[in-house]
C-alpha cells in the first residue's frame, strides 16, 4: 500500500497551538489529586502534556530542533490519556494523538524511539513479539489447552503476546472460562502476530500498519464475526487504531470482559464458589479512557459470590494509571514502578485484599511494583472469574 | 554575552545545589517556559531549574548575584500578563516542588503555605479535612499557586468582603534578592501568623511586585469560616446604564459575599464560539452570593436582595443547579472553557480596578472598542471590599495561531488600558508596556520610591529584570 509521506504532525497541526497552558490537565479536577504520571515524577513543564503539545508545536514550526534530548520529554507519556479528560478545552480529545504523532515525527526524523524500544520493533519483526519469544511457542499454551486445533468459529480469540508468553494465566483463564461456558472460538494459529500497540504507542508507525495489514487478512480469513481480546492493549489497537490506520477489522472486536458480562446476563457463566474479599478494581487505561469500557469488569465482580468491591478515590475516567504503556515500562522501568507504587497505596487505602484489572500489562506492572514496594497483589479478572466458576 | 559564556558554570553550580534531575538547558524545556497563554512576545530562558527548600533557593541567588543572572518565579504561569516570560533570559525558578502545607491552624483561621501549593490541593485540605474553613476562590485553573495569587494582588470570591486575596496575606517568608532570609508579619515575632499589624507593614515590599523583589517561600493565608447557608441569585440586566446601580445598592446594604456582573458575551462564551448571537433584553447578569449562619439570617439577606432587584424590574434567572454549582463551587475547572471562544487557545485580558462610580462609562466604551475591533464585548465585573472599589476587567480570548489577530488584540488591549486609566482605574497584574502605561501617570514620587527600593532590595537586577519597567 502507498501512502503520501507528509509530516505525521500535519494531522494534528489544527490543534497544535490550541493549549492554553491552563494546568487543568495536570490535576484530577474535583479530587484534586495528580492526573498525569510523568508530570508528577518528573516535574518540569516539558514532561506534563501541555509541555509536549507545545514541543510538538515547536517542532512543526521549527522553532524547536529536533535533537535526542527530546527523547526523555515526549517518550516519558504513558499515554494513559488522562489529560484528555481532565482538558476542558476543544483539543482535549486530540492530546494523546498529538504525543503519538510528535513521537512518529521523531522516528521519521531519527531521533525516537528510545533504544530499548528500537530493540522492541526489532524483536516485533524478528519474532512478531516484543519479548523475543520464538514465534513458533505463541501458541504452546492454547495447544496444550486442546484449543489449537479449531479451524472454524464465531468467535476466534487474539491471544495477544503478553498473555501468550508472559501471563499465560490469563489466556489460560480465559480459555477455560470459555470451554466451561461452551461458548464456541478458534485462534489465528501462528497467523496471530503482535497487534501493533507496541510499535503505534512508540511511533514506529509504518510497521505497525505492516503488521496491522497481516493481523486484519488473517482475521478476514478466519471468518469470524467476532475477535476477542483478553488484553487492554490489543483491544484498543484492533478497535480503534486499526480503523483510524485504514485497516477494517472484517469482525467486531470484543473485549473478554464484554463477552463474560454478556454471559452472565444470559446465564451462561454461573458462578458456584464464593470468593470472600474484598476487591478494587483499577482501569487500565487503554480499555477505561481509551475505549470508555467501565462497567462490564465491575458487573463481573459484582456477580461473583462473596466478592466486595471498593472503589479507589481516582477510578474509570479518573483513574491513575499503572505506569506502564506507551513504551514507558520498557526505558523507564523505575518511573513505571514509582508510578504503579503510588496506585498500590491509592488502593490499600481502600481496605481491599487485593487489586483487580483486565490487562495482563498492567498486571505485570502493578505485582512488579507489588515485589519491589509491598502493599497489594493484583489479579485479572479472568482469574477471579474462573476460581469463581 | 558574559551570561552565555558563564552559562556552563551556572549551569553546574545549581545542579551541585538542586541536583541534575531538576535543572534542565535543553531547548525544547525552556522553550515551553518561553512564552503563555497571552499576546505578550515570548523570550526564552537560559535554564530551568526547581529548587525544594529554602536554602536551596538562598544558594541559586547567590549564585545568580555572583554571575548577575536573571531569576524569574514560576508556578504555573497562568496570569494572564506574561508575567513569567523571562524578558532577559536567565533563570527560571520553577516552585512546583515546594508544595508543602507547614501549617493549618484551625482555631486561629489560617495557614501557612509554601508557593507551590495549588487552589486544588488547598481545596481538597478542605474537602477532606478542614471542613469548616474556606478561603477566598478566584477563577483560576485549580492548578494556579494560592501563593502568587495572593501576591499579584488577585480578586476572588470573598473580595466583596476581605479585600484582594493580598489582604489575606498574615505574613510572608522571603528570600531577598541577595539571598538573605526574611519574614514580614506577625510571623517575625511571635509563632503565630496572625497579621501583618502592629508593626511597620513590610509585607508591601513584595506584594504586587510581580517577583521582582524576592521570592516568597512561606505566605500565611487567611482563613474564613463556611456559612451554613449559601445561594446564588441572578437577574438579567437589560441595559447597559444599569450594569451598575443595582449591584452598588446591594453592596450598601452589606447582605451580598459577592457580587459579580458579566456581560451578556462573557456569560455564554463558554459555551458559544464567537460570534455570539446577543439576546433581546440581556445585556448582563448580575450575580449576588448570598450566605448565612441561620436561614433566617440567609432568608433575610436573600429578601433585600431580590427585593432591591424587583425595583430595578430586573428579571430573575433559573438556572439548573448544576450551573450554580460551577459558579459556586470554586476552584472549577469548566468554567474556562470560554478560553477557547475563538478556537485559538490564546487568552489575554487588560483586568483592573476602578472606582465603582465609573463602571458605567468603562463598560459602555469598552464595549464599543471591543466590538470595534470585532471581538465578542467580554466585560467581568466585580464589587470589591464593600463596594471601596470594583474590578473591570475585559477578556480577550484569541487565536494564538492568527499572527494578524495578535496584532490586533495588541491595538485593542492598549486602546483599553486607556480606558481603563481614563476613568481614573489601574489595570492589575500589567504586562511591561502596561506598566509603562500606569507609570506615565504615575506620581513621580511614588515611581521614585519604587525604583529605590528595587535597587536596595536587588542591587544587581537580578529579580525579574524587565518587569515593571524599573529599570
Ligand atoms: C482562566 C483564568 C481565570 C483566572 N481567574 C482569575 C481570578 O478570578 N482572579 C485572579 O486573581 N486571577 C485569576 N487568574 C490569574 C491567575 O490564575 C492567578 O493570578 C494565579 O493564581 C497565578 O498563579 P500561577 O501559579 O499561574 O502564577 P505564575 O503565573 O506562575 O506567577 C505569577 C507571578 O508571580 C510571580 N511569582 C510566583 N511565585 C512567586 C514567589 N514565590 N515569590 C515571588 N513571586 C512569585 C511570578 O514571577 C509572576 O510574576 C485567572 C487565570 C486564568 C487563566
Ligand atoms: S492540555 Fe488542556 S488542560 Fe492542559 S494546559 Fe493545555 S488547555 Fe489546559
Ligand atoms: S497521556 Fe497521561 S502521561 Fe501522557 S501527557 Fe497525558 S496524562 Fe500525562
Amino acid at each position: 500500500m502507498s501512502e503520501v509521506m507528509e509530516m505525521p504532525l500535519s494531522e494534528v497541526a489544527e490543534w497544535l497551538h490550541r493549549c492554553a497552558r491552563c494546568g487543568n490537565c495536570k490535576t484530577v479536577y474535583g479530587i484534586f489529586k495528580p492526573s498525569c504520571p510523568s508530570g508528577e515524577e518528573f516535574k518540569l513543564e516539558a514532561f506534563y502534556p501541555s509541555g509536549r503539545i507545545w514541543i510538538a508545536r515547536g517542532i512543526y514550526t521549527g522553532k524547536v530542533r529536533p535533537s535526542r534530548q527530546l527523547i526523555k520529554s515526549i517518550y516519558t507519556c504513558t499515554t494513559c490519556a488522562s489529560c484528555t479528560v481532565q482538558c476542558v478545552l476543544d483539543l482535549h480529545e486530540h492530546i494523546v494523538d498529538i504525543i503519538e504523532a510528535l513521537r512518529e515525527e521523531l522516528v521519521r526524523m531519527g531521533v525516537g524511539p528510545t533504544d530499548p524500544q528500537a530493540r522492541l520493533a526489532k524483536y516485533i519483526k524478528m519474532e512478531r513479539n516484543p519479548y523475543l519469544e520464538p514465534h513458533s511457542k505463541r501458541m504452546e499454551l492454547l495447544r496444550r489447552l486442546n484449543v489449537y486445533e479449531k479451524r472454524k468459529a464465531d468467535i476466534v480469540y487474539f491471544v495477544g503476546c503478553t498473555a501468550a508468553y508472559i501471563r499465560k494465566e490469563v489466556a489460560e483463564a480465559t480459555v477455560r472460562i470459555l470451554k466451561e461456558c461452551g461458548v464456541e472460538f478458534s485462534t489465528l494459529k501462528e497467523d496471530e502476530w503482535c497487534c501493533g500497540s507496541p510499535l503505534l504507542r512508540i511511533g514506529q508507525v509504518d510497521l505497525a500498519k505492516e503488521i496491522a495489514d497481516h493481523n486484519a487478512a488473517a482475521i478476514e480469513e478466519s471468518g469470524a464475526i467476532r475477535v476477542l481480546t483478553s488484553c487492554a492493549g490489543c483491544y484498543k489497537t484492533l478497535k480503534k487504531d486499526y480503523p483510524k490506520m485504514g485497516r477494517t477489522v472484517s469482525a467486531e472486536v470484543i473485549h473478554v470482559t464484554d463477552l463474560l458480562a454478556e454471559l452472565i446476563a444470559e446465564d451462561r457463566l454461573k458462578f458456584s464458589r464464593e470468593i470472600k474479599a474484598t476487591v478494587t478494581y483499577h482501569d487500565p487505561c487503554h480499555l477505561g479512557r481509551h475505549m470508555g469500557l467501565y462497567e462490564s469488569p465491575r458487573q463481573i465482580l459484582e456477580a461473583i459470590p462473596g466478592l466486595k468491591l471498593v472503589e479507589m478515590e481516582r477510578n474509570m475516567e479518573n483513574a491513575w494509571c499503572c505506569g506502564a504503556g506507551g513504551g514507558v515500562k520498557s526505558t523507564w522501568g523505575g518511573f513505571a514502578l514509582n508510578v504503579a507504587k503510588r496506585r498500590i497505596e491509592e488502593a490499600e487505602r481502600t481496605g481491599a485484599n487485593f487489586i483487580v484489572t483486565s490487562c495482563p500489562f498492567c498486571k505485570t506492572n502493578l505485582n512488579d511494583a507489588y515485589e519491589k514496594f509491598g502493599g497489594l497483589r493484583t489479579v485479572d479478572v479472568v482469574e477471579l472469574v474462573l476460581k469463581a466458576i | 554575552m558574559e551570561l552565555r559564556r558563564n552559562i556552563e558554570s551556572i549551569y553546574s553550580e545549581v545542579e551541585e545545589v538542586v541536583g541534575s534531575s531538576f535543572v534542565s538547558r535543553e531547548e525544547h524545556v525552556l522553550y515551553v517556559y518561553s512564552y503563555d497563554m497571552t499576546i505578550e512576545p515570548p523570550h526564552m530562558p537560559d535554564l530551568v531549574v526547581m529548587p525544594r527548600t529554602v536554602k536551596e533557593i538562598q544558594e541559586i541567588l547567590r549564585i545568580a548575584n555572583k554571575y548577575k543572572i536573571p531569576v524569574v518565579p514560576f508556578v504555573c504561569g497562568t496570569n494572564v500578563g506574561g508575567l513569567t516570560i523571562p524578558v532577559k533570559g536567565g533563570i527560571i525558578l520553577d516552585l512546583k516542588r515546594m508544595d508543602r502545607v507547614i501549617e493549618v491552624n484551625e482555631e486561629d483561621m489560617y495557614a501557612v503555605i509554601e508557593p507551590g501549593v495549588t487552589f486544588g490541593q488547598l481545596k481538597r485540605l478542605f474537602n477532606t479535612k478542614y471542613r469548616n474553613l474556606r478561603y477566598s476562590w478566584p477563577y483560576s485553573p485549580p492548578f494556579a499557586s494560592v501563593v502568587a495569587n495572593a501576591l499579584l494582588q488577585g480578586l476572588a470570591s470573598m473580595s466583596l468582603k476581605y479585600g484582594s486575596n493580598a489582604d489575606m496575606l498574615n505574613g510572608l517568608e522571603v528570600v531577598l534578592p541577595t539571598g538573605e532570609l526574611v519574614r514580614v508579619g506577625s510571623c517575625s515575632v511571635s509563632p503565630y501568623w496572625f497579621g501583618r499589624h502592629p508593626l511597620p507593614d513590610l509585607a508591601g515590599l513584595f506584594i504586587g511586585w510581580q517577583g521582582t523583589t524576592g521570592i516568597v517561600t512561606k505566605a500565611g493565608i487567611q482563613l474564613w469560616p463556611k456559612p451554613d447557608f449559601r445561594d446564588l441569585l441572578i437577574a438579567v440586566i437589560p441595559d447597559p446604564n444599569m450594569v451598575a446601580k443595582p449591584a452598588i445598592e446591594i453592596v450598601r446594604k452589606n447582605i451580598a459575599e459577592d457580587i459579580v456582573v458579566s456581560s451578556w458575551a462573557l456569560s455564554k462564551a463558554r459555551v458559544t464560539k464567537y460570534p455570539i448571537q446577543r439576546e433581546e433584553g440581556v445585556e448582563a447578569y448580575l450575580q449576588v452570593v448570598i450566605s448565612g449562619s441561620s436561614r433566617k439570617e440567609f432568608e433575610g439577606k436573600w429578601g433585600t436582595a431580590s427585593k432591591i432587584i424587583r425595583q430595578y424590574n430586573l428579571k430573575p434567572v433559573e438556572l439548573p443547579e448544576k450551573e450554580i454549582q460551577i459558579r459556586l463551587n470554586l476552584p472549577s475547572n469548566v468554567i474556562l472553557g470560554w478560553i477557547d471562544h475563538r478556537a485559538g487557545g490564546g487568552l489575554t485580558w487588560v483586568g483592573s480596578y476602578v472606582p465603582m462610580s465609573r463602571w458605567v462609562e468603562g463598560y459602555r466604551k469598552g464595549t464599543q472598542i471591543m466590538e470595534r475591533y470585532g471581538f465578542s464585548p467580554m466585560i467581568f465585573m466585580r464589587a470589591m471590599r464593600e463596594g471601596h472599589y470594583g474590578v473591570l476587567r475585559y477578556l480577550v480570548p484569541f487565536n494564538k495561531g492568527s499572527a494578524k489577530e495578535k496584532d490586533k488584540v495588541k491595538d485593542m488591549c492598549r486602546e483599553l488600558c486607556k480606558l481603563v486609566l481614563d476613568i481614573g482605574g489601574i489595570p492589575y497584574k500589567p504586562p511591561i508596556w502596561m506598566a509603562e502605561m500606569i507609570q506615565q501617570r504615575m506620581d513621580r514620587g511614588c515611581l521614585e520610591l519604587m525604583k529605590k527600593i528595587k535597587k536596595l532590595l536587588d542591587p544587581n537586577g537580578v529579580m525579574n529584570p524587565g518587569r515593571l519597567c524599573l529599570k
